[in-house]
Protein backbone atom coordinates (compact mmCIF):
# COMPACT_ATOMS: atom_id res chain seq x y z
CA UNK A 1 0.00 0.00 0.00
CA UNK A 2 0.91 3.05 -0.95
CA UNK A 3 1.83 6.51 0.93
CA UNK A 4 -1.32 8.64 -0.50
CA UNK A 5 -3.67 11.11 0.56
CA UNK A 6 -4.20 13.16 3.84
CA UNK A 7 -0.41 10.15 4.67
CA UNK A 8 1.19 11.97 2.01
CA UNK A 9 0.20 15.16 2.59
CA UNK A 10 1.42 14.88 6.38
CA UNK A 11 5.03 13.40 5.07
CA UNK A 12 5.63 16.06 2.53
CA UNK A 13 7.57 19.23 3.69
CA UNK A 14 4.68 22.14 3.45
CA UNK A 15 6.96 24.78 2.90
CA UNK A 16 7.94 26.15 -0.65
CA UNK A 17 11.63 24.67 -1.34
CA UNK A 18 14.33 24.77 -3.80
CA UNK A 19 15.69 21.53 -5.00
CA UNK A 20 18.73 20.23 -6.13
CA UNK A 21 18.71 17.25 -7.60
CA UNK A 22 22.87 15.50 -7.03
CA UNK A 23 24.31 12.93 -9.13
CA UNK A 24 26.03 11.72 -6.43
CA UNK A 25 25.78 11.81 -2.17
CA UNK A 26 26.00 14.72 -0.65
CA UNK A 27 29.44 15.08 1.07
CA UNK A 28 30.11 16.72 4.55
CA UNK A 29 32.25 19.09 3.19
CA UNK A 30 29.73 20.50 0.80
CA UNK A 31 27.01 20.77 3.67
CA UNK A 32 30.02 22.53 5.85
CA UNK A 33 30.23 24.91 2.65
CA UNK A 34 26.47 25.81 2.64
CA UNK A 35 26.63 26.47 5.89
CA UNK A 36 29.20 29.07 5.58
CA UNK A 37 26.78 30.70 3.12
CA UNK A 38 24.64 30.81 4.92
CA UNK A 39 26.47 31.89 8.63
CA UNK A 40 28.10 34.81 6.16
CA UNK A 41 24.71 36.18 4.45
CA UNK A 42 22.30 35.69 7.61
CA UNK A 43 25.41 36.67 10.49
CA UNK A 44 24.19 34.37 12.60
CA UNK A 45 22.01 31.47 13.40
CA UNK A 46 18.53 30.78 14.87
CA UNK A 47 19.05 27.77 16.77
CA UNK A 48 21.14 26.66 18.95
CA UNK A 49 22.29 23.19 16.92
CA UNK A 50 25.71 22.87 15.46
CA UNK A 51 26.92 22.39 12.06
CA UNK A 52 27.78 19.17 12.73
CA UNK A 53 24.13 18.14 15.08
CA UNK A 54 22.47 19.06 11.57
CA UNK A 55 25.08 17.00 9.34
CA UNK A 56 24.27 13.82 11.72
CA UNK A 57 20.58 14.49 11.57
CA UNK A 58 20.96 14.42 7.74
CA UNK A 59 22.67 11.04 7.23
CA UNK A 60 20.55 9.84 9.97
CA UNK A 61 17.47 10.78 7.39
CA UNK A 62 19.58 9.82 4.48
CA UNK A 63 18.80 6.24 5.70
CA UNK A 64 14.76 7.02 4.91
CA UNK A 65 14.34 6.00 9.44
CA UNK A 66 13.12 9.55 9.82
CA UNK A 67 10.16 9.98 7.86
CA UNK A 68 7.82 13.05 9.78
CA UNK A 69 4.78 10.52 10.51
CA UNK A 70 7.41 8.42 12.80
CA UNK A 71 8.21 11.76 14.94
CA UNK A 72 4.88 13.53 14.62
CA UNK A 73 2.04 11.63 13.93
CA UNK A 74 -0.80 12.74 11.91
CA UNK A 75 -3.61 15.37 13.81
CA UNK A 76 -7.03 13.08 13.20
CA UNK A 77 -8.76 14.73 16.11
CA UNK A 78 -11.36 17.30 16.93
CA UNK A 79 -11.24 21.06 15.15
CA UNK A 80 -13.61 22.99 16.91
CA UNK A 81 -12.04 25.01 19.98
CA UNK A 82 -8.70 27.14 19.85
CA UNK A 83 -7.24 24.44 21.26
CA UNK A 84 -7.58 21.61 19.00
CA UNK A 85 -6.19 24.29 16.02
CA UNK A 86 -2.99 24.64 18.32
CA UNK A 87 -2.92 20.51 18.25
CA UNK A 88 -3.36 20.62 14.57
CA UNK A 89 -0.68 23.05 13.55
CA UNK A 90 2.05 21.65 15.81
CA UNK A 91 1.47 18.35 13.50
CA UNK A 92 2.27 20.26 10.35
CA UNK A 93 5.45 19.27 8.78
CA UNK A 94 6.26 23.28 8.61
CA UNK A 95 9.88 24.26 9.23
CA UNK A 96 8.93 25.73 12.61
CA UNK A 97 8.01 22.33 13.72
CA UNK A 98 10.58 20.53 11.59
CA UNK A 99 13.10 22.76 13.94
CA UNK A 100 11.29 21.34 17.16
CA UNK A 101 11.78 18.03 15.58
CA UNK A 102 14.83 17.94 14.12
CA UNK A 103 18.26 19.37 15.60
CA UNK A 104 18.91 21.13 12.20
CA UNK A 105 20.48 24.24 11.83
CA UNK A 106 18.42 27.72 10.57
CA UNK A 107 19.29 31.15 9.43
CA UNK A 108 17.32 34.04 8.80
CA UNK A 109 17.97 36.59 5.46
CA UNK A 110 15.35 39.46 5.01
CA UNK A 111 12.09 37.78 6.33
CA UNK A 112 13.38 34.39 4.69
CA UNK A 113 14.27 31.48 7.58
CA UNK A 114 16.43 28.89 5.01
CA UNK A 115 16.74 25.45 6.49
CA UNK A 116 18.91 22.53 4.94
CA UNK A 117 16.84 19.33 4.31
CA UNK A 118 16.96 16.38 1.87
CA UNK A 119 13.74 15.78 -0.60
CA UNK A 120 12.60 12.13 -0.42
CA UNK A 121 15.70 10.61 1.28
CA UNK A 122 16.08 6.84 0.17
CA UNK A 123 12.49 7.41 -1.44
CA UNK A 124 10.73 7.82 2.04
CA UNK A 125 7.50 8.76 0.39
CA UNK A 126 7.00 5.26 -1.64
CA UNK A 127 6.82 7.29 -5.32
CA UNK A 128 6.72 5.45 -8.38
CA UNK A 129 8.86 7.82 -10.39
CA UNK A 130 12.19 6.94 -12.25
CA UNK A 131 14.86 8.60 -9.75
CA UNK A 132 12.50 8.45 -6.91
CA UNK A 133 14.69 8.11 -3.90
CA UNK A 134 18.45 9.84 -5.68
CA UNK A 135 20.14 12.46 -3.36
CA UNK A 136 18.18 15.65 -3.63
CA UNK A 137 18.99 18.57 -1.24
CA UNK A 138 16.21 20.91 -0.19
CA UNK A 139 16.14 23.76 0.84
CA UNK A 140 13.14 24.79 2.82
CA UNK A 141 11.80 28.30 3.04
CA UNK A 142 9.67 30.13 5.64
CA UNK A 143 8.14 33.54 5.12
CA UNK A 144 8.93 35.56 8.07
CA UNK A 145 5.63 37.70 6.73
CA UNK A 146 3.73 36.45 4.54
CA UNK A 147 4.36 37.10 1.06
CA UNK A 148 7.71 37.16 1.40
CA UNK A 149 8.09 33.90 -0.45
CA UNK A 150 4.88 33.09 -2.64
CA UNK A 151 4.58 37.12 -3.61
CA UNK A 152 7.68 38.78 -3.23
CA UNK A 153 10.49 36.55 -3.64
CA UNK A 154 11.68 38.53 -7.07
CA UNK A 155 12.49 41.42 -5.00
CA UNK A 156 14.83 39.69 -2.41
CA UNK A 157 18.24 39.94 -3.91
CA UNK A 158 19.90 37.79 -1.00
CA UNK A 159 17.75 34.68 -1.87
CA UNK A 160 19.01 34.81 -5.30
CA UNK A 161 22.48 34.86 -4.69
CA UNK A 162 22.06 32.11 -1.94
CA UNK A 163 20.57 29.46 -4.09
CA UNK A 164 23.31 29.94 -6.29
CA UNK A 165 25.97 30.03 -4.41
CA UNK A 166 24.44 26.41 -3.20
CA UNK A 167 24.11 25.65 -6.77
CA UNK A 168 27.58 26.31 -6.99
CA UNK A 169 28.76 24.30 -4.31
CA UNK A 170 26.85 21.30 -5.20
CA UNK A 171 26.89 20.89 -8.84
CA UNK A 172 23.31 19.92 -9.27
CA UNK A 173 21.83 18.23 -12.28
CA UNK A 174 19.45 21.05 -12.04
CA UNK A 175 18.05 23.54 -9.34
CA UNK A 176 13.97 23.68 -8.89
CA UNK A 177 11.66 26.05 -6.85
CA UNK A 178 8.08 25.61 -6.33
CA UNK A 179 5.37 26.02 -3.30
CA UNK A 180 4.46 22.08 -3.18
CA UNK A 181 5.52 18.93 -4.59
CA UNK A 182 2.08 17.87 -3.66
CA UNK A 183 0.46 17.87 -7.01
CA UNK A 184 3.60 16.80 -9.11
CA UNK A 185 3.92 13.29 -6.50
CA UNK A 186 0.16 12.69 -7.15
CA UNK A 187 0.18 12.65 -10.80
CA UNK A 188 2.61 10.08 -10.62
CA UNK A 189 0.50 8.14 -8.21
CA UNK A 190 -2.65 8.43 -10.74
CA UNK A 191 -0.25 7.43 -13.45
CA UNK A 192 -0.20 11.01 -15.25
CA UNK A 193 3.18 12.15 -15.46
CA UNK A 194 5.08 8.96 -16.25
CA UNK A 195 8.09 8.27 -17.01
CA UNK A 196 9.29 11.29 -16.59
CA UNK A 197 11.51 12.53 -13.22
CA UNK A 198 9.63 15.36 -11.54
CA UNK A 199 12.37 17.56 -12.67
CA UNK A 200 11.41 17.42 -16.37
CA UNK A 201 8.67 19.90 -15.61
CA UNK A 202 9.21 23.79 -15.77
CA UNK A 203 9.09 25.19 -12.02
CA UNK A 204 7.88 28.29 -10.64
CA UNK A 205 11.80 28.36 -10.41
CA UNK A 206 13.93 26.76 -12.68
CA UNK A 207 17.77 26.90 -13.69
CA UNK A 208 17.85 25.66 -17.29
CA UNK A 209 20.58 24.32 -18.53
CA UNK A 210 22.01 24.88 -22.26
CA UNK A 211 20.73 22.21 -24.94
CA UNK A 212 22.07 20.13 -27.33
CA UNK A 213 22.95 22.44 -30.82
CA UNK A 214 19.87 22.03 -32.69
CA UNK A 215 20.27 21.29 -36.28
CA UNK A 216 20.50 23.98 -38.13
CA UNK A 217 17.56 23.33 -40.59
CA UNK A 218 15.22 23.08 -37.43
CA UNK A 219 13.01 26.24 -36.08
CA UNK A 220 10.08 26.93 -33.75
CA UNK A 221 7.56 25.10 -36.03
CA UNK A 222 9.35 21.66 -36.26
CA UNK A 223 10.63 21.64 -32.29
CA UNK A 224 9.15 18.63 -30.72
CA UNK A 225 11.60 18.24 -27.76
CA UNK A 226 12.38 20.11 -25.16
CA UNK A 227 16.12 20.16 -25.91
CA UNK A 228 15.35 21.48 -29.47
CA UNK A 229 13.06 24.31 -27.96
CA UNK A 230 15.42 25.33 -25.37
CA UNK A 231 18.23 24.98 -27.77
CA UNK A 232 16.44 27.85 -30.58
CA UNK A 233 15.59 29.77 -27.60
CA UNK A 234 18.63 29.89 -25.68
CA UNK A 235 20.25 32.79 -27.55
CA UNK A 236 17.63 34.97 -26.52
CA UNK A 237 17.13 33.93 -22.94
CA UNK A 238 21.06 34.46 -22.44
CA UNK A 239 21.07 37.91 -24.47
CA UNK A 240 21.83 40.91 -22.46
CA UNK A 241 18.24 42.77 -24.59
CA UNK A 242 16.33 39.62 -23.58
CA UNK A 243 14.02 42.51 -21.40
CA UNK A 244 13.53 44.01 -24.99
CA UNK A 245 12.26 40.72 -26.50
CA UNK A 246 8.87 39.38 -26.86
CA UNK A 247 9.87 36.47 -24.61
CA UNK A 248 10.44 38.14 -21.88
CA UNK A 249 7.06 38.92 -20.58
CA UNK A 250 7.03 35.35 -19.90
CA UNK A 251 9.12 35.82 -17.50
CA UNK A 252 9.35 37.94 -14.16
CA UNK A 253 12.94 37.16 -13.77
CA UNK A 254 16.05 35.66 -16.05
CA UNK A 255 19.32 35.53 -14.51
CA UNK A 256 22.56 34.16 -16.68
CA UNK A 257 24.77 32.31 -14.41
CA UNK A 258 27.09 31.07 -16.80
CA UNK A 259 27.02 30.26 -20.61
CA UNK A 260 25.53 26.64 -19.35
CA UNK A 261 22.79 28.02 -16.58
CA UNK A 262 20.58 30.24 -17.09
CA UNK A 263 17.95 30.56 -13.82
CA UNK A 264 14.44 31.56 -15.04
CA UNK A 265 11.31 32.28 -12.76
CA UNK A 266 7.88 32.76 -13.91
CA UNK A 267 5.95 35.15 -11.36
CA UNK A 268 6.83 37.16 -8.29
CA UNK A 269 7.33 34.21 -6.20
CA UNK A 270 6.85 30.09 -5.28
CA UNK A 271 2.95 30.76 -4.96
CA UNK A 272 -0.13 28.92 -4.57
CA UNK A 273 -2.01 30.97 -7.81
CA UNK A 274 -2.65 29.08 -10.92
CA UNK A 275 -1.37 31.67 -13.78
CA UNK A 276 -2.03 30.84 -17.32
CA UNK A 277 1.52 32.02 -17.68
CA UNK A 278 2.77 29.36 -15.96
CA UNK A 279 1.91 26.93 -18.22
CA UNK A 280 2.44 29.30 -21.72
CA UNK A 281 5.84 29.75 -19.86
CA UNK A 282 6.43 25.74 -20.32
CA UNK A 283 4.97 25.38 -23.47
CA UNK A 284 7.19 28.21 -25.51
CA UNK A 285 10.36 26.28 -23.58
CA UNK A 286 8.53 22.70 -25.09
CA UNK A 287 8.20 21.68 -21.45
CA UNK A 288 5.03 20.53 -19.02
CA UNK A 289 4.58 23.17 -16.05
CA UNK A 290 3.86 22.05 -12.79
CA UNK A 291 0.94 23.97 -12.21
CA UNK A 292 -0.89 22.24 -15.14
CA UNK A 293 -0.51 18.46 -12.89
CA UNK A 294 -3.43 20.19 -10.01
CA UNK A 295 -5.99 18.36 -10.18
CA UNK B 1 -39.90 42.89 -35.95
CA UNK B 2 -41.08 42.93 -32.11
CA UNK B 3 -39.19 45.07 -30.10
CA UNK B 4 -37.17 43.81 -27.01
CA UNK B 5 -36.82 46.14 -23.95
CA UNK B 6 -34.39 45.59 -21.52
CA UNK B 7 -35.89 44.14 -18.04
CA UNK B 8 -36.19 47.01 -15.85
CA UNK B 9 -32.83 48.27 -14.01
CA UNK B 10 -30.72 46.49 -16.17
CA UNK B 11 -29.36 49.98 -18.11
CA UNK B 12 -28.33 50.68 -14.87
CA UNK B 13 -26.60 47.27 -13.98
CA UNK B 14 -24.92 47.02 -17.27
CA UNK B 15 -23.11 50.69 -16.82
CA UNK B 16 -22.35 50.01 -12.96
CA UNK B 17 -20.69 46.84 -14.33
CA UNK B 18 -19.08 48.91 -17.04
CA UNK B 19 -17.90 51.71 -14.63
CA UNK B 20 -16.56 48.93 -12.55
CA UNK B 21 -14.73 47.12 -14.97
CA UNK B 22 -12.86 50.29 -16.47
CA UNK B 23 -11.93 51.49 -12.99
CA UNK B 24 -10.18 48.38 -11.99
CA UNK B 25 -6.94 49.04 -13.86
CA UNK B 26 -3.29 48.53 -12.67
CA UNK B 27 -0.47 50.77 -12.74
CA UNK B 28 0.69 50.84 -15.79
CA UNK B 29 -3.20 51.61 -16.70
CA UNK B 30 -4.27 48.08 -18.09
CA UNK B 31 -7.41 46.15 -16.33
CA UNK B 32 -6.36 43.72 -13.96
CA UNK B 33 -5.77 40.22 -14.89
CA UNK B 34 -8.64 38.05 -14.77
CA UNK B 35 -11.54 40.41 -15.93
CA UNK B 36 -10.83 40.96 -19.40
CA UNK B 37 -7.61 38.93 -20.56
CA UNK B 38 -7.50 35.49 -18.89
CA UNK B 39 -7.64 32.87 -21.70
CA UNK B 40 -9.20 29.51 -20.70
CA UNK B 41 -6.73 27.02 -19.73
CA UNK B 42 -5.94 23.79 -18.23
CA UNK B 43 -5.38 25.74 -15.07
CA UNK B 44 -9.12 26.78 -15.16
CA UNK B 45 -9.00 30.88 -14.87
CA UNK B 46 -12.70 31.88 -15.82
CA UNK B 47 -12.79 35.15 -17.93
CA UNK B 48 -15.14 37.75 -15.96
CA UNK B 49 -16.45 39.94 -19.06
CA UNK B 50 -17.01 36.69 -21.25
CA UNK B 51 -19.14 35.11 -18.77
CA UNK B 52 -21.17 37.72 -17.66
CA UNK B 53 -21.70 38.11 -21.49
CA UNK B 54 -22.69 34.93 -21.93
CA UNK B 55 -26.42 35.80 -20.11
CA UNK B 56 -26.37 32.65 -19.16
CA UNK B 57 -27.62 31.46 -15.20
CA UNK B 58 -25.05 32.77 -12.63
CA UNK B 59 -24.02 35.97 -15.11
CA UNK B 60 -25.53 38.76 -12.89
CA UNK B 61 -23.28 36.68 -9.98
CA UNK B 62 -20.56 37.06 -11.97
CA UNK B 63 -21.08 40.77 -13.26
CA UNK B 64 -21.63 41.26 -9.11
CA UNK B 65 -18.00 41.03 -8.74
CA UNK B 66 -15.94 43.78 -9.98
CA UNK B 67 -19.10 46.45 -9.11
CA UNK B 68 -18.76 44.65 -5.58
CA UNK B 69 -15.48 45.47 -4.90
CA UNK B 70 -15.75 49.47 -6.50
CA UNK B 71 -18.24 49.32 -3.98
CA UNK B 72 -16.13 48.19 -1.06
CA UNK B 73 -13.00 50.65 -2.36
CA UNK B 74 -15.72 53.60 -2.64
CA UNK B 75 -16.45 53.27 1.22
CA UNK B 76 -20.01 51.49 0.57
CA UNK B 77 -19.25 49.14 3.48
CA UNK B 78 -19.42 49.77 7.04
CA UNK B 79 -18.38 46.23 7.85
CA UNK B 80 -15.04 46.50 6.23
CA UNK B 81 -12.22 45.79 8.24
CA UNK B 82 -9.76 48.62 6.79
CA UNK B 83 -10.11 50.81 3.27
CA UNK B 84 -8.80 49.15 0.44
CA UNK B 85 -7.97 50.85 -3.30
CA UNK B 86 -7.88 49.11 -6.55
CA UNK B 87 -3.60 48.99 -6.16
CA UNK B 88 -4.64 46.44 -3.40
CA UNK B 89 -6.03 44.15 -5.69
CA UNK B 90 -3.63 41.01 -6.97
CA UNK B 91 -6.08 39.78 -9.96
CA UNK B 92 -9.93 38.37 -9.95
CA UNK B 93 -11.13 34.82 -10.42
CA UNK B 94 -7.90 33.14 -9.86
CA UNK B 95 -7.69 29.55 -8.63
CA UNK B 96 -5.60 28.85 -6.17
CA UNK B 97 -3.79 25.53 -5.11
CA UNK B 98 -4.69 23.91 -1.40
CA UNK B 99 -4.11 20.57 -2.70
CA UNK B 100 -1.16 19.92 0.03
CA UNK B 101 -3.81 21.02 2.62
CA UNK B 102 -5.08 18.85 5.16
CA UNK B 103 -8.35 17.69 4.83
CA UNK B 104 -9.24 20.20 2.22
CA UNK B 105 -11.97 18.42 0.46
CA UNK B 106 -10.68 20.54 -3.36
CA UNK B 107 -7.31 20.58 -4.92
CA UNK B 108 -8.05 24.16 -5.42
CA UNK B 109 -10.30 27.26 -4.74
CA UNK B 110 -11.16 30.11 -6.59
CA UNK B 111 -10.65 33.26 -5.30
CA UNK B 112 -13.41 36.27 -7.28
CA UNK B 113 -10.88 38.95 -6.31
CA UNK B 114 -7.63 38.00 -4.31
CA UNK B 115 -5.76 41.26 -3.23
CA UNK B 116 -2.20 41.61 -2.48
CA UNK B 117 -1.82 41.00 1.13
CA UNK B 118 -3.53 37.59 0.78
CA UNK B 119 -6.74 38.42 1.09
CA UNK B 120 -9.47 36.31 -0.36
CA UNK B 121 -12.58 37.59 -1.52
CA UNK B 122 -16.04 35.47 -2.46
CA UNK B 123 -18.54 36.96 -3.62
CA UNK B 124 -22.12 35.78 -3.39
CA UNK B 125 -24.93 37.03 -5.02
CA UNK B 126 -28.63 35.95 -5.60
CA UNK B 127 -31.90 37.67 -7.37
CA UNK B 128 -34.82 35.21 -5.50
CA UNK B 129 -32.66 34.23 -1.73
CA UNK B 130 -29.98 34.46 0.40
CA UNK B 131 -26.97 34.77 -1.22
CA UNK B 132 -25.58 30.97 -0.71
CA UNK B 133 -22.86 30.28 1.37
CA UNK B 134 -22.29 26.30 1.39
CA UNK B 135 -20.89 24.77 5.20
CA UNK B 136 -18.54 23.15 2.80
CA UNK B 137 -16.78 26.19 1.38
CA UNK B 138 -16.33 27.44 5.02
CA UNK B 139 -15.15 24.22 6.00
CA UNK B 140 -12.22 23.82 3.35
CA UNK B 141 -11.72 27.90 3.87
CA UNK B 142 -11.36 26.89 7.86
CA UNK B 143 -8.54 24.20 6.69
CA UNK B 144 -6.59 26.29 4.27
CA UNK B 145 -6.31 29.28 6.76
CA UNK B 146 -5.46 26.86 9.90
CA UNK B 147 -2.62 25.57 7.24
CA UNK B 148 1.05 26.74 8.21
CA UNK B 149 2.49 28.07 5.70
CA UNK B 150 -1.08 29.44 5.06
CA UNK B 151 -0.93 30.18 1.19
CA UNK B 152 -4.22 33.08 2.06
CA UNK B 153 -4.59 35.23 5.06
CA UNK B 154 -7.55 36.12 5.70
CA UNK B 155 -11.37 35.28 3.34
CA UNK B 156 -14.35 38.00 3.07
CA UNK B 157 -17.73 36.63 1.62
CA UNK B 158 -19.34 39.53 -0.19
CA UNK B 159 -22.50 39.21 -0.38
CA UNK B 160 -25.82 41.58 -2.21
CA UNK B 161 -28.12 40.50 1.31
CA UNK B 162 -27.46 38.52 4.63
CA UNK B 163 -26.36 35.33 4.61
CA UNK B 164 -28.13 32.40 6.47
CA UNK B 165 -27.95 32.48 10.37
CA UNK B 166 -26.35 28.80 10.21
CA UNK B 167 -24.20 30.09 7.74
CA UNK B 168 -22.96 32.80 10.29
CA UNK B 169 -22.81 30.46 13.29
CA UNK B 170 -20.31 28.13 10.85
CA UNK B 171 -18.13 31.04 10.48
CA UNK B 172 -18.12 31.76 13.79
CA UNK B 173 -17.15 28.23 14.88
CA UNK B 174 -14.54 28.61 12.16
CA UNK B 175 -13.10 31.45 13.66
CA UNK B 176 -13.12 30.17 17.31
CA UNK B 177 -10.74 27.40 16.03
CA UNK B 178 -8.28 29.47 13.77
CA UNK B 179 -8.23 31.48 17.05
CA UNK B 180 -9.12 35.40 15.44
CA UNK B 181 -11.48 36.24 13.15
CA UNK B 182 -10.13 35.11 9.87
CA UNK B 183 -13.29 34.48 7.85
CA UNK B 184 -15.63 37.66 7.31
CA UNK B 185 -19.03 37.99 6.04
CA UNK B 186 -19.32 41.93 4.56
CA UNK B 187 -23.30 42.38 3.80
CA UNK B 188 -24.03 46.15 3.34
CA UNK B 189 -22.67 47.20 0.22
CA UNK B 190 -26.21 47.11 -1.45
CA UNK B 191 -28.34 44.90 -3.77
CA UNK B 192 -27.18 44.70 -7.59
CA UNK B 193 -31.02 44.21 -9.00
Amino acid sequence: MRLQGEDLKHCLPANPSVFFPLSGELKRKAFERIMGVLDRQAGRRDTTATAAEHWSALEERNTGSKRWDRLVARYSGPTESKEDGIRQRASFHNVGNVLAQRPYTAHTVEGIQYVVDLFNPANELEMPYAGAGETVVALLLRELEFGTVQYRLVQNAPFYRIVREIAEILEPECVRGTYSMFPILVAYLEGRLNPKRPWELLFPLSVLTKPAALAPSADLSTCRTTNDSLALLWPMLASPRFRGLPLARLFKKVEVWDENRILVQVWNGLESVLRDEYGEAARTLGMSAVQELVA
Amino acid sequence: MPIRTSPRGACERAAEYMKAVDHMRDGSNAVISGLLDQAESVLGSSVNMKRVGNLGAGSIAEGFEPVAMKRLIDGGSAKLPRSITRADIEAFGKKLDVSSVPGVSTATIEADCLLKDGTFLDMKHSRTADPFVSAQQVENLKKVLAFDPRPIQRAWFVTNGPVDPSVLEKIRQANEFLGEDLIKVIDDIGDFQ
